[in-house]
């Protein structure tokens, strides 16, 4: 995980557009791509996206900025905000199938590419059937690519907690998704 | 534990070993079964493809819209900071009898008017809150008054039925788990100070006449456990009511247990004449509800005068379900109310959300928990419900049950002091009532005679199998009311409905209105779900996502001008009277930056323009970031665009010589050209920022060339 250099992040603690414009450059494909995977619409992930750096702005504002890890806070923003996003909607109801990441390929036919759409929705359903930890766990790890040690300091917790996580996480997932009639 | 623990770590280490290897042959002789079914997960969720690739303009929008605000927040704190300084000078001066006039002339011109207002804001407050004298007469009335209303308070306080429910509510809260303390210090100090001698007391007769888990006991109503139960009481010392409370037979428990002989003999006359009196009516009301605590004593009396244990244990058993068809009800009908009790076994459980029963309860930070919440523990909960049907946990005491099977049948220990939240009142809904209801039909749970014992501290907790039902998802309720979701712009706004693209969507006053990006209006893109009721959508909640206008900025060459619009870029651009435009005189091929705002049906209507005359420029510097189509170097923005010709395949940390013109600010350039170069020997860590010698004299002066010449200015030849 790349960080910025240290100042820049005390900088933007001081509201300098200028650290504040590096942050967004460094963090916003991160944070789109995250919340993208939780809710599987575009639209949404931009919306979430932008509520998250908002919400960051309103947190710094109100002196409660982070304290240790400027990631693992940003990462938690986004997470509430997409908890709270699923408070407001039935979870399985929101999986919209039209946008459905697939496995886009020049050979699919229409047939093809409606399967892996079912395929995905499937999982991205059966993620959204996990605990909050584990969803994150599991999108972190595995959709986002991120190694034990940066989901630790994104969850701030322990690297022994997050492998824990994860098993019972895949574990979870793997029964979800054999039950599935 | 150690067992879950070596599986991670096995799980671990085969993830990692795949990762680095790849699946070969030997891999997979050598993996265990239980893993290959894991990994196939795994393998799985790395095949979702990445988020697509977003819409670079709207990104930039994004992102200025991000750094526009944190300006402002910039500036605001700036602002409040040298405000309060300044007026904290004025106030001063204005306390030490100076004029207005005089002290607003030491202050730039700028913020005269803002001060003015706020000093004369203060001036007024001040005359205001000069206090006239109050007459003595007036003074004493007063306070012989408040003497009087607090002598009385005290009585209503000390009164033997109050007194009676506030111990029965008291003791109720003791068999919960709460302590003695925070049970005492709930109550006004003279409550309080009755209560005192009385509660350890409760405490130790209770562990004296104690079955075990005879609240859970309770909860079964099938026929053995009953009978078992009730055997288990038999065998309990016996102990005569009157002589449990042995020495304390005086002042006013005396008169309670006095009042209560003498109201359940007007209980028995009241049903006996199937009187139609407060207590019938109290038979069906609800937490929250002003007969509720006339029900609530009612029982504690009728369980008072049960003497018969048997029966006591199923009048028991009939009150906790009581509570639980309550609670149902309070949910079901959308009340606020306050301190509700709820029991259950947690079937799923997360740091924000726990599920009991089938429903889910948010769990805010400042919950108050006494346990640790897990799948499969017993929890008795003090909840807030909410309007919306949400229950939010304010105390839980989570036990470990020994039983065998997780029924959700709650005990009879709880006991609900709920006040209903004023607001509630207005936001009940007959839509949601019906459907609420419908689904929340308890199913009965067959109830295994067989397992309950006499001794059930013997029944060993599997809790393998508990945390197992973890993965259950709540939401089994087949007959589901149909809800219906939408998104889209509301094309008309009618009373009671509103036309969201092509569908009508019923409005009434429980429709939850989320005015983030503003309150609703004609355009706006709304999301939101609701009700199907008889093929007409009920709203149930609305979000605004935004007003059907976005303000948008960008910059790009003037390719037409017409007089009511101009081709800037591919974007057409409407100028009305109120656009204003700045800057150089207009012609096509010049560089406008544009500000304005884009509606929902993409016109996008100028607010601002500014226009430049072309200013080459070339500078050399290091990359220090690439993001999509903007690159960073040396401080400065290089757009790249389609007809950017890049040569030597530059990335992150090298050097290159850029060339191309300064689009909209000082700061930002659209590139024409970028070469890789080699670093200079020295390296020089300020980029050199100037334009071209043969550009033509610009209208911005602050692109005013550094004159000082420096290496990086020679045109290097490397091209690859």
């Amino acid at each position: 995980m790349v960080e910025l250099d240290q100042k820049i992040y005390e900088q933007a603690k001081q509201l300098d557009v200028q650290a504040l414009g590096l942050i967004y450059d460094r963090y916003s494909p991160d944070i789109y791509s995250y919340i993208y995977h939780r809710v599987a619409s575009p639209n949404a992930a931009e919306d979430l996206t932008s509520q998250t750096f908002m919400r960051m702005l309103e947190a710094v504002r109100k002196g409660n900025p982070w304290r240790t890890s400027f990631t693992g806070w940003l990462f938690r923003i986004a997470h509430n905000i997409v908890i709270d996003y699923y408070r407001r909607h039935d979870k399985q109801q929101y999986v919209n199938i039209e946008a459905m990441p697939y496995l886009a390929s020049q050979q699919d036919t229409p047939d093809q590419i409606v399967h892996k759409r079912l395929h995905n929705q499937d999982l991205l359903a059966a993620i959204n059937k996990l605990t909050e930890e584990q969803a994150q766990v599991v999108t972190l790890r595995f959709l986002e690519g991120y190694s034990i040690a940066e989901v630790a300091q994104i969850m701030d917790k322990t690297e022994g907690a997050i492998k824990a996580l994860q098993y019972r996480a895949v574990r979870s997932l793997n029964r979800i998704l054999t039950e599935r009639p | 534990m150690d067992k879950q623990h070596n599986n991670a770590s096995l799980f671990d280490q085969w993830l990692q070993r795949l990762e680095k290897e790849g699946l070969t042959e030997t891999i997979s002789q050598d993996m265990p079964e239980a893993m290959q079914a894991l990994l196939a997960v795994v393998a799985r969720l790395r095949s979702v493809p990445p988020a697509p690739h977003r819409d670079s303009q709207r990104v930039a929008v994004e992102r200025a819209q991000f750094l526009r605000r944190a300006d402002l927040l910039r500036k605001e704190v700036a602002l409040e900071i040298t405000f309060s300084d300044v007026l904290e000078q004025a106030e001063q001066q204005l306390a030490a009898g100076k004029p207005v006039a005089d002290i607003v002339v030491s202050w730039p011109e700028s913020r005269r008017t803002e001060m003015v207002s706020a000093l004369q804001s203060i001036r007024a407050l001040r005359e205001s809150a000069a206090v006239p004298n109050r007459s003595p007469e007036q003074a004493a009335q007063g306070k012989a008054l408040f003497l009087a209303q607090a002598q009385s308070d005290r009585q209503a306080l000390l009164s033997p039925e109050h007194l009676a429910s506030s111990f029965a509510e008291a003791v109720n809260r003791l068999e919960t788990g709460e302590p003695v303390e925070d049970i005492l210090a709930s109550y006004p100090a003279p409550v309080a100070a009755e209560l005192t001698p009385m509660l350890p007391m409760v405490t130790q007769l209770q562990e004296a006449a104690a079955v075990p888990e005879r609240n859970g006991v309770a909860a079964y109503t099938g026929k053995a456990r009953l009978l078992a139960a009730v055997r288990q009481r038999q065998r309990a010392p016996k102990q005569s009511p009157w002589k449990r409370f042995g020495g304390a037979w005086t002042g006013w428990w005396r008169q309670i247990v006095l009042s209560r002989v003498f109201a359940s003999a007007a209980l028995v006359i009241a049903l006996l004449l199937g009187s139609f009196g407060a207590l019938s009516v109290s038979a069906n009301s609800l937490p929250g509800d002003v007969l509720y605590p006339v029900k609530r004593l009612k029982e504690q009396i009728t369980l008072l005068v049960t003497v018969n244990s048997a029966e006591r244990v199923q009048r028991e058993a009939q009150y906790a379900r009581e509570r639980q068809h309550e609670v149902e009800q309070v949910i079901a009908q959308h009340r606020s109310v306050e301190n509700l009790f709820y029991v259950g076994y947690l079937s799923r459980v997360s740091d924000s959300v726990w599920y009991v029963n089938g429903e889910k309860i948010f769990v805010p930070a400042d919950a108050v928990i006494k346990g640790v919440p897990k799948a499969g523990v017993w929890a008795e909960m003090i909840v807030t419900s909410d309007q919306n049907g949400q229950l939010f946990l304010r105390k839980a005491v989570l036990k470990t049950k020994n039983f065998v099977l997780p029924t959700p049948t709650p005990t009879s220990t709880l006991t609900a002091t709920a006040t209903r939240i004023a607001t509630a009142a207005a936001t009940r809904v007959p839509v949601v009532v019906i459907a609420a209801t419908a689904t929340r039909t308890p199913t009965p749970t067959a109830t295994p005679t067989a397992t309950m014992t006499g001794t059930p501290t013997a029944t060993a907790t599997p809790t393998a199998t508990l945390t197992a039902t973890a993965t259950l998802t709540p939401t089994a309720t087949p007959t589901r009311i149909q809800t219906y979701a939408f998104i889209d712009r509301i094309r008309e706004m009618r009373p009671g409905y509103w036309m969201v693209g092509t569908l009508k969507v019923f409005i009434d006053p429980s429709t939850q209105i989320e005015a983030q990006a503003g309150a609703p209006v004609v355009g706006a893109l709304v999301r939101g779900d609701g009700y199907v009721i008889n093929g007409q959508v009920h709203a149930h909640w609305i979000v605004v996502l935004n007003l059907g206008k976005v303000h948008e900025e960008f910059t790009d060459h003037i390719r037409q001008i017409t007089l009511h619009y101009w081709l800037v870029g591919s974007q057409r651009v409407e100028i009305d009277e109120k656009t204003q435009i700045s800057g150089a005189k207009p012609q096509v091929g010049d560089i406008a930056i544009v500000k304005g705002e884009r509606y929902w049906d993409d016109r996008f209507v100028a607010t601002t323009i500014i226009v430049q005359n072309v200013t080459p420029v070339e500078f050399s510097g290091q990359v220090e970031s690439i993001n999509g189509d903007y690159w960073r170097v040396m401080g400065h923005i290089v757009i790249v665009t389609k007809e950017t010709i890049i040569t030597g395949a530059p990335g992150v940390g090298d050097w290159v010589d850029v060339s191309g013109e300064v689009w909209g600010t000082e700061n930002t350039v659209r590139a024409s050209q970028i070469v890789k170069r080699q670093p200079p020997v020295t390296p020089t860590p300020t980029a050199t920022f100037r334009p071209v010698a043969t550009a033509t004299p610009t209208t911005t002066p602050t692109t005013t060339p550094t004159t000082t010449p420096t290496t990086t200015s020679t045109p290097t030849t490397v091209s690859d």
